[in-house]
């Protein structure tokens, strides 16, 4: 896959949404387009729906903790194209005060448990997901694990193991 | 051995402590209880190559209620802990608890959010296997470990 080729969806999403983008890389032949928060959905709808893009197969809805910049966040979207065998990477950051980013559940129903393991992982709320509850975590976990300022010493339930059912001795 | 003459041949003396916990001992019923690889090192043992049932180990059950040995083969998480918590609870007595490998040990290298720290931070355990995953022979080694402890019980007399 060539570095134009790719460009092409670059050229195609900036040309669409002047205003959502905030930056690009082709990297390994592959586009990387940087997306402002507001803009998510509307560049993951046109992805989808248009049959030159036909992105239809969500691989991975993720995120990194940037933690010590503005914007701390970064949820990160990875899509191919089954029809036109490539990929494309959004990336979107957040800040850690308005923690929360457009879900895309209505657009690729595989998103849902991707969704839902980075809010468990990283408190990312997922405006709009049907079912945004922990996936890996039990219910009363407190805290986001893959944060970078959770404690690696656990966080206070392996002190006193109180969620531990005490029948018999 | 004056006293063994007095009686026909076949007939031996013993204690009842020693003649209850031979019977216990030589009829481990373990739970099928794999959480991780070590439980294909555990079904090695079971198999034909290693063979527990020459130790009379070799009866795994899918229930709590019908054994008496529970081997935890893998990493103990957060979220399980309370069901092998619940498992164990539904054990008949006597039982006994190996912790098979070094996550069930010590948790291992996964010092993390989300994996106990050892089962013994959960349960009582009688016999610990090092080794990530032991070998078979280890985990037969824990069974005899266990069957020399067995045999050095007070039934009756506490």
């Amino acid at each position: 896959m060539s570095d134009e080729l790719n460009n092409e969806i670059v050229e195609r999403v900036r040309a669409q949404f002047p205003d959502a983008v905030v930056g690009h890389k082709v990297f390994a032949g592959e586009p990387y387009i940087s997306i402002k928060k507001e803009g998510l959905r509307d560049v993951c709808r046109m992805l989808h729906d248009e049959p030159d893009m036909a992105f239809d197969y969500p691989v991975e809805v993720t995120a990194v903790d940037y933690m010590g910049d503005a914007q701390r966040f970064e949820v990160i979207h990875v899509f191919w194209s089954m029809e036109h065998r490539r990929r494309v990477i959004l990336k979107t950051r957040i800040t850690e005060d308005e923690c929360n980013v457009d879900s895309v559940t209505d657009i690729w129903k595989g998103a849902d448990f991707m969704e839902r393991e980075t809010y468990d992982m990283y408190g990312i709320v997922f405006n709009g997901h049907p079912d945004l509850r922990r996936i890996l975590m039990t219910d009363d976990f407190e805290g986001w694990p893959l944060r970078k300022d959770f404690p690696i010493e656990g966080h206070g339930w392996r002190e006193n193991y109180d969620f531990i059912p005490q029948i018999g001795d | 051995m004056g006293l063994n003459r007095e009686f026909e041949s076949g007939v031996m003396t013993t204690t009842v402590d020693s003649a209850v916990n031979w019977a216990r001992k030589s009829a481990l019923w373990p739970m099928t209880f794999g959480l991780a690889c070590c439980a294909i090192e555990m079904i090695a043992v079971v198999a034909a190559r290693y063979d527990v049932d020459r130790f009379g180990a070799g009866v795994f059950r899918g229930s709590p209620r019908q054994s008496d040995l529970m081997i935890v083969a893998g990493t103990l998480t957060r979220k399980m802990a309370p069901v092998v918590r619940r498992i164990y609870d539904q054990m008949p007595e006597p039982r006994y608890v190996i912790a098979m490998g070094s996550c069930a040990t010590s948790g291992n290298v996964y010092n993390t959010y989300s994996v106990v720290q050892g089962v013994d931070q959960i349960l009582p355990v009688d016999v610990y296997v090092a080794g990530c995953p032991p070998r078979p022979e280890a985990l037969i080694d824990a069974i005899l470990t266990l069957q020399k402890k067995i045999m050095s019980q007070k039934v009756f007399a506490k």
